[in-house]
């Protein structure tokens, strides 16, 4: 390469001109210092090399030692970052069955919500259709009306079945919406019928006084009834056999439903079983 | 002169090679580089105590869902219970069609029955297990038929009813009857008033339905 001054590129002349002229002076002199005074006395070298040597061995101690040091850091480096991504995916798959769950809870919260309905719509509709034939309990205001034979009458003139029925029929011709003679309901599967000395009704043999409990508008069943054909009848039926009859409106009456056997009896009516009264 | 400007230009290749490699190196190790061994312990134990908490309020939630569940699973298994005692009910109510075999009751007559004849039949016919009961193809016989005659004519349920009377039943023919034709009963009691009760076993089909209708009387309610 010529020395040209016009075509020095910018890098060589950064290299030619890096040291200082004054230093470059310097340093020749310096080196022929030392050499003079290296040949002036050759013995002074040792220290000066064993110096060099004890530094270089402590280089390469350190050197070592730092080798040695930086693996096991880094293991312990690796082992935390390893965890901590453990822990983070854990974090992420628990956040994410956290969300699945509270999904499914909103799901089952709606589904139980018109679960709900459905019953209450079930449950009214088989409480109405009990109420109506006699197999679920019912309360309303009503007339009771007590009925006895007269005292010392001979059987001919006890009160019977057809008694009764005529005043349950007066009762329903005027209106009543219910009906039970000492405590029996009286059902769609239900009849009055004489046995013995008492009446059988839904099975169960009643005695006299006979307790006819009927719900109806309490302004109108009594009044009502004596109008009906049946209810005329009964009233002559009662002068002419002397029974003694009592009657009384109430506010409330609660009338209990008839038994479930008449309904199990019925092969039409399918499993129509009582439920049990569980649940709020 | 060449061969030093050759090294040097070596010399910055390599520099430049080696400072790629360790940026490589340093996005190989993600963002955690940057922290220190004390803080990604602390990430850790705080990730942890993160997780924990969710992991208690997914138990909670779980533990919520399956008694949501239960609870679901209970009503749904009481609405059915309800369902189907509602379809039953509807036979003695009178909502539900009912068919089957029975026994046709045609009352022949010179007047109009009275309602103990009519209340007799409907009696006996029930004591002999009849699961419904339908007058004139028209009338459904339900807990309280209300029974009357005015001026000569028939009512049953307010439903006018003219001859000829026809009470039909579904059950077991012959228990319906026998229930009738018993030695002192309807049948009899009709005969020696001059009627006759004309009896014949058929397959019955009961169409007419009641409208189970409530004005004054409140319906208990059976558990929800």
């Amino acid at each position: 390469m010529t020395a040209d001054p016009t075509h020095v590129s910018l890098l060589d002349r950064i290299i030619e001109q890096s040291l200082e002229p004054e230093y470059r002076d310097a340093a020749r002199r310096r080196t022929t210092e030392v050499r003079e005074r290296g040949e002036r006395s050759g013995s002074g070298r040792v220290p000066v090399m064993l110096g060099w040597a004890a530094i270089g061995a402590l280089f390469i101690v350190a050197a070592q030692q730092s080798q040695a040091d930086q693996p096991a850091e880094l293991a312990t480096r690796q082992v935390l970052v390893e965890r901590l991504d453990a822990e983070r995916a854990e974090l992420d798959a628990v956040s994410q069955a956290l969300a699945e769950a509270r999904t499914e809870s909103s799901r089952l919260s709606s589904r139980l919500t018109t679960q709900t309905r459905q019953l209450q719509k079930a449950a009214d509709r088989a409480d109405t259709l009990g109420a109506v034939s006699g197999f679920a309990p019912v309360s309303g205001p009503g007339v009771v009306y007590t009925v006895d034979s007269a005292a010392q009458s001979d059987p001919a003139h006890r009160v019977q079945d057809r008694d009764l029925q005529l005043l349950v029929n007066g009762l329903a011709v005027a209106g009543a919406e219910g009906i039970a003679i000492n405590d029996q309901r009286l059902s769609s599967f239900s009849a009055i019928r004489n046995s013995g000395a008492g009446i059988r009704i839904n099975r169960v043999t009643v005695n006299p006084p006979y307790t006819v409990a009927a719900i109806g508008d309490v302004r109108r069943l009594a009044a009502d009834f004596v109008d009906t054909e049946s209810g005329a009848k009964w009233q002559t039926l009662v002068d002419a056999l002397g029974f003694t009859v009592s009657q009384s409106n109430r506010s409330s009456l609660d009338l209990p439903a008839a038994p479930d056997f008449l309904l199990a009896q019925c092969v039409q009516c399918g499993r129509a079983e009582k439920p049990s009264a569980d649940g709020p | 002169m060449l061969l030093r400007r050759a090294l040097i230009f070596l010399i910055l290749g390599v520099v430049g090679f080696a400072a790629v490699a360790q940026i490589r190196a340093l996005e190989g190790e993600r963002a955690y580089t940057t922290l220190r061994q004390q803080d990604l312990i602390a990430l850790i134990l705080g990730t942890e105590a993160g997780r924990e908490r969710l992991a208690s309020d997914l138990a909670r939630a779980t533990e919520e869902n399956a008694e949501l569940s239960r609870e679901l699973e209970e009503r749904e298994h009481r609405t059915v219970v309800r369902l189907r005692r509602a379809e039953g009910l509807g036979v003695p109510a009178g909502t539900r069609e009912v068919r089957g075999p029975g026994l046709r009751v045609q009352i022949s007559i010179e007047s109009t029955p009275t309602p103990e004849v009519v209340h007799d039949i409907f009696n006996e016919l029930r004591v002999a297990g009849a699961a419904s009961l339908e007058v004139n193809d028209s009338v459904r016989v339900g807990a309280l038929p209300a029974v009357e005659t005015r001026d000569g004519v028939l009512f049953v349920d307010g439903e006018r009813l003219a001859a000829p009377y026809v009470i039909e039943a579904v059950g077991d023919p012959a228990s319906l009857r026998g229930a009738l034709t018993f030695p002192g009963g309807p049948a009899d009691a009709l005969e020696e008033t001059g009627g006759e009760l004309a009896l014949r076993e058929d397959q019955v089909v009961i169409t007419s339905t009641l409208d189970p209708r409530l004005s004054v009387a409140t319906p208990e309610r059976s558990g929800r």
